[in-house]
């Protein structure tokens, strides 16, 4: 797992790192296209500066030229004696240069002779093609026709010698920074640079950049003006090269590329600045997203530990309701047998022990219930089963529940309850009666002297629901501010060592949120530290009945007369029921609580026994536990079901089952049950049922409260001990004192 | 779905941003290519010749027809050429095919009538170059060029008034233009040089390629006027071939016919076009071409003369003189059109020391130097 995902960030950061070396290259790539680029678009500047250089330049030829020309318009078709006047008056200023009237033959006919072959401008001129031409020695000759009518007569030349030239011609460029000289085709220097030393030019235009220029005068076929860049000694130069127009020569020169390209270089500069840039932030990008992606892998394995630890928790979760399913088993034994003590003997003593027993039993019992109950809104299978019921009955439920313990605490109960609150009401009764409860609990746990007061009222929400509102107040120890937040978090306790002595597991309050919020709702709790506090909660229900349920004793008066009275008692001779379960002691005490209703009973260990039980007897009414080893009480009723020949094919059966999980009962009637007892067996429920489901001329019901039982021997204990050591075990020790005791209770009697 | 979603887009955008890393890099890679690369059809280059008469005519036609063959077989190019092509609007369409149909890229227009078509198609096609001998105009896609030829001439004229002995030659010509007249009277210039009474009787035959007329032009001033030499400036081998039959000498033109003619062909002024077309069509191709008007001199290599002992190994008494001439001409200090010179009706056209401008020789040569006899 490891390995992997640092093979996957090994393989991302390769990927990564190619990323940014292909932007290195990119950029590299850029920078050198850029450059060139920029060189490109220098020599085309440069060479554009050098064609506007070379018309000045041949400007300063063509002025030379115009003013030979409008001498040659004065001597035009003159006389050969005013011809030499005027070149007397033209050759006054000329100075080093030397002014002359060339005859065809390259006589002179004004000045110097010319030696014609020297100076082929002179025979151009006298085909009437005004021209210039370059001797090393002689320097720069200028040639103009002079007309005589149709032909031409003279040459009117200047020669410009060498030394001159530099100062007439000189071509400044680049603010004297360019150097650039006029050469002829031949490569001869005609005008060397303006600026800097004399011997420049001749270094400049060395053997060494022979090929350059040659290069550029190939160039200067295709257009006016060019130029190029080299190297030369270290530094970089654009060499440029261009006509000059109406003559044979052409302008050389260079120009340091740090002045013609200096633009260009800040350009370059500017653009890889940016790219450089955003390569840095493509890659500080790059590492962020990997981070992230990291992060997320994370992120990912976090998820897997939660679902991980869901599931932990959701087996935990299970566990306990299994766990609660295996500890409420026993505890219904034991508070089956404990029942039968309370009804069977009345040795003040050992009803007293027998009652102790009940209470702790008890106890343990809402705590186990408290556990299943949250570990199912743990896991989620907490559902809220609505029914039909009246208010007034639940408010009764709760009072006579907590007034006893209060007033046991000596503390004042009080109940104040709305006498208009619609008495038949449509909601989860059960849940709501343990939230109150719960909170009453704690209410009285917590409260050492003063009173506890619940008051009960309503809203109307609309023509078909109220809010049902459960207030409760004490004048207990309050809770401080800093603790709220933790009343509701599952096994805590508020102020453990002032606490001690009350008894609870701590998740009451988590339940009563759990389930306030499944039902919409929270629990509301204003506290003054010290000197108490006020829980309440209003959760919507559904009105079936808009008659008020006036006051709640007298709701329970009426639905005890509406029902059949609670305490009424079955007795049924005629009828034989059958109770199957795989844990002896269930049976026992099953066949127990039916002693007095003088029903027989059959119990069978286990489905297979029951239903070979099944073939020989016909019984009212069969009671079977689901959960048995080897077949269930589910499947047995299916081949129950299935034999039609069985003389019980057709009869009542009623699934015993400690599974309390909502939605059971729909399950079992579903599969064919009649109906659904749920364990540690009530007594009353059991008759309950058995009133309900034998055959009206087996039962028989009286109000009366019944005769006291007759009592047990000590022989008879014993052996009931016995069966009950079979099933237990050999915790001898136990069942030792217990055998003491059950004796001396026998003996005292 | 969110973390496939999001592997998806990630591969989405790390492709995308490889191709658009993949373009750029293509893109930096090729850049100066493709802002370089031009005329990147691999069509074959091609050159079309234009002529007035055949390329076979062993004269003006072949001289060019030859040097545009070597030139574009040595640039492995291909020529296409026309023969008979009038100088009317035949002109302009077989041009406007050469172009558009055959794809040529330089016209080449060997007549110096031509001239009159080529202004409207240079503007037409100013992608194509049209290279115009013997022509005078100039455009930015137009070079008209020719030869200081009347030099040519000139030594043609010596050597033909060194082998003269009845002091008469004869001179067969086309049209009387200022071409014509130049060499016409470049050659009287040499003619009277060597031998100051000699005449040239100049007959016109009014055509550049008609045979018969030349045939017959060379036949009169044979036979009506005596003369022992005759020279020519017309396009046909007529003149030549009459004077064999005579038994006098000739002074050809254009081509050098010495082969076929033999012993009786003394010496010729001829074109050897090869270097210059060389020249002109590689600027052509590498679009570095420049129009104007070239005339081009001795030093460009396009003329020379025949040697008179090709023919006959005993020939002589004019070296001397050639080589006296030759000298001059080189020296630039002299020039054939240089004074004193005298028209044929005694009156002076350049004085001493003068000299005949460009301007005049190429466009107003109406006139005929000292020694000239025009014969109706």
């Amino acid at each position: 797992m490891n390995k992997l995902k640092t093979m996957i960030s090994n393989s991302r950061s390769a990927i990564n790192i190619s990323f940014i070396i292909v932007l290195i290259f990119v950029g590299v790539l850029l920078n050198v296209r850029l450059r060139t680029l920029m060189y490109d678009f220098s020599e085309d500047q440069v060479a554009q500066q050098a064609s506007i250089i070379a018309e000045k330049s041949s400007d300063s030829f063509g002025s030379v030229m115009d003013s030979l020309k409008s001498r040659s318009n004065a001597l035009k078709d003159q006389e050969d004696e005013i011809v030499q006047k005027i070149m007397a008056i033209f050759s006054r200023s000329e100075g080093p240069v030397t002014l002359g009237l060339a005859a065809a033959d390259g006589s002179a006919a004004f000045g110097e002779p010319v030696n014609i072959a020297d100076f082929p401008a002179v025979q151009e001129a006298f085909r009437g093609n005004p021209s210039s031409c370059y001797n090393a020695d002689r320097g720069l000759m200028f040639c103009y026709p002079v007309f005589h009518g149709e032909n031409i007569k003279y040459v009117l030349y200047e020669i410009y010698p060498p030394q001159m030239l530099r100062g007439r011609f000189g071509v400044h460029c680049y603010d004297g920074q360019g150097r650039a000289a006029v050469m002829s085709l031949k490569n001869e220097i005609l005008v060397p640079f303006a600026d800097g030393e004399m011997s420049e030019t001749a270094q400049f235009i060395s053997s060494d950049n022979i090929p350059v220029f040659e290069e550029l005068r190939d160039d200067l076929e295709y257009s006016d003006a060019v130029s190029k860049q080299i190297n030369l000694n270290g530094s970089d130069y654009f060499v440029f090269a261009s006509k000059l127009e109406k003559t044979d020569y052409f302008l050389l020169g260079f120009v340091p590329a740090s002045i013609a390209a200096a633009g260009a270089n800040d350009i370059t500069s500017l653009v890889t600045n940016v790219f450089m840039l955003l390569t840095v932030l493509f890659i500080a990008g790059a590492i962020f997203l990997m981070m992230n992606t990291i992060k997320l892998h994370e992120n990912e394995e976090l998820v897997k530990e939660k679902q991980i630890a869901e599931e932990a928790s959701r087996a935990k979760s299970e566990f306990l309701a299994e766990m609660s399913h295996e500890i409420r088993t026993p505890i219904n034994a034991i508070l089956g047998m404990d029942e039968l003590i309370l009804r069977e003997y009345t040795d003040p003593e050992l009803r007293k022990y027998a009652l102790n027993i009940r209470n702790a039993g008890n106890t343990l019992m809402s705590t186990i219930n408290d556990i299943l109950d949250f570990s199912k809104i743990e896991s989620g299978k907490m559902q809220l089963v609505p029914v039909e019921y009246d208010v007034s009955l639940m408010i009764y439920d709760l009072v006579s529940m907590i007034k006893p313990r209060a007033e046991q605490k000596g503390l004042n109960f009080i109940v104040s309850a709305d006498e208009k609150i619609p008495r038949t009401l449509y909601g989860d009764n059960i849940r709501l009666k343990q939230c109150a409860l719960n909170i009453l609990t704690n209410a009285v746990k917590y409260t050492e002297s003063g009173s506890v007061t619940m008051t009960v009222s309503f809203r109307q929400t609309d023509d078909r629901h109220i809010m049902i509102r459960l207030s409760v107040k004490d004048t207990g120890i309050g809770i401080r501010p800093e603790d709220l937040e933790r009343l509701f978090s599952p096994f805590e306790r508020m102020e453990l060592t002032r606490n001690r002595s009350v008894e609870g597991t701590g998740l009451g309050m988590s339940i009563v949120k759990n389930l306030l919020a499944m039902m919409d709702s929270k629990i509301e709790v204003q506290s003054d530290y010290g000197k108490g506090s006020v829980f309440s909660f209003e959760v919507e229900q559904e009105v079936r009945s808009w008659r008020g349920m006036g006051s709640y004793e007298s709701g329970v008066e009426e639905a005890a007369n509406e029902e059949t009275g609670s305490r009424e008692h079955l007795t049924a001779p005629g009828a034989r029921i059958l109770i199957v379960d795989d844990i002896e002691m269930n049976l026992t005490v099953a066949s127990g609580l039916l002693k007095q209703t003088e029903i027989t009973v059959d119990t069978a260990l286990g489905a297979k026994e029951g239903l070979e039980l099944t073939e020989t007897r016909e019984y009212d009414i069969i009671f079977i536990d689901d959960r048995m080893p080897g077949m269930s009480g589910v499947d047995m009723l299916r081949e129950l079901r299935k034999r039609e020949n069985n003389p019980n094919c057709g009869k009542t059966c009623i699934v015993l089952t400690a599974n309390a999980i909502s939605g059971a009962r729909d399950n079992y009637i579903k599969q064919g049950f009649e109906d659904y007892l749920s364990k540690p067996i009530d007594a009353a429920e059991l008759e309950n049922m058995l009133i309900r489901y034998l055959p009206a001329d087996k039962a028989v019901i009286t109000h009366e409260s019944t005769e006291t039982p007759e009592k047990k021997t000590s022989a008879e204990m014993t052996d009931e001990m016995d069966r009950f050591k079979d099933y237990i075990g050999n915790d001898d020790k136990l069942y030792d004192a217990m055998h003491l005791l059950l004796n001396r209770t026998a003996g005292r009697k | 779905m969110y973390k496939i979603s999001m592997k998806k887009i990630s591969i989405l955008v790390s492709i995308a941003f490889f191709a658009i890393l993949f373009v750029v890099i293509v893109i930096l890679l090729n850049f100066s290519n493709i802002v370089k690369v031009r005329n990147a059809d691999d069509k074959p280059y091609r050159v079309a010749l234009l002529l007035d008469g055949i390329r076979s005519d062993r004269s003006w036609g072949q001289s060019h027809y030859d040097a545009l063959a070597r030139v574009t077989g040595d640039l492995g190019i291909e020529l296409l050429c026309r023969e008979n092509v009038s100088s009317d609007e035949t002109f302009d369409k077989v041009v406007t095919a050469l172009i558009e149909d055959e794809g040529c890229s330089v016209i080449v227009a060997a007549s110096f009538f031509y001239g009159e078509r080529l202004p409207e198609l240079t503007a037409k096609y100013p992608k194509v170059y049209f290279l115009h001998a013997s022509g005078l105009d100039s455009g930015d896609n137009l070079c008209s060029f020719y030869g200081r030829m009347y030099q040519y001439r000139y030594l043609c004229g010596i050597i033909t008034g060194t082998q003269t002995k009845t002091g008469k030659i004869g001179y067969v010509a086309s049209y009387p233009t200022s071409e014509v007249n130049r060499g016409l009277n470049a050659f009287a210039l040499g003619v009277r040089s060597v031998s100051p009474d000699a005449q040239v009787f100049t007959a016109f035959s009014g055509s550049w390629k008609d045979s018969e007329r030349d045939r017959a032009t060379a036949e009169k001033l044979i036979n009506e006027y005596g003369v022992d030499v005759l020279s020519q400036h017309t396009d046909t081998l007529a003149p030549l071939e009459t004077a064999k039959e005579h038994g006098i000498l000739a002074a050809g033109c254009h081509f050098d016919n010495s082969d076929i003619i033999g012993e009786s062909y003394l010496t010729g002024c001829v074109w050897q076009w090869d270097v210059f077309y060389r020249e002109q069509i590689l600027a052509c191709m590498q679009s570095r071409f420049h129009g104007g008007h070239r005339w081009l001199d001795s030093e460009s290599g396009i003329m020379s003369i025949v040697d008179p002992t090709k023919t006959d190994p005993t020939r002589t008494g004019y070296e001397e003189q050639l080589k006296a001439a030759q000298d001059k001409l080189a020296s630039r200090s002299f020039d054939v059109f240089y004074g004193p010179v005298n028209d044929n009706n005694g009156e002076l056209r350049i004085a001493v020391g003068e000299s005949m401008s460009d301007e005049s020789m190429l466009n107003k040569f109406d006139w005929y130097a000292e020694g000239v006899v025009i014969v109706e």
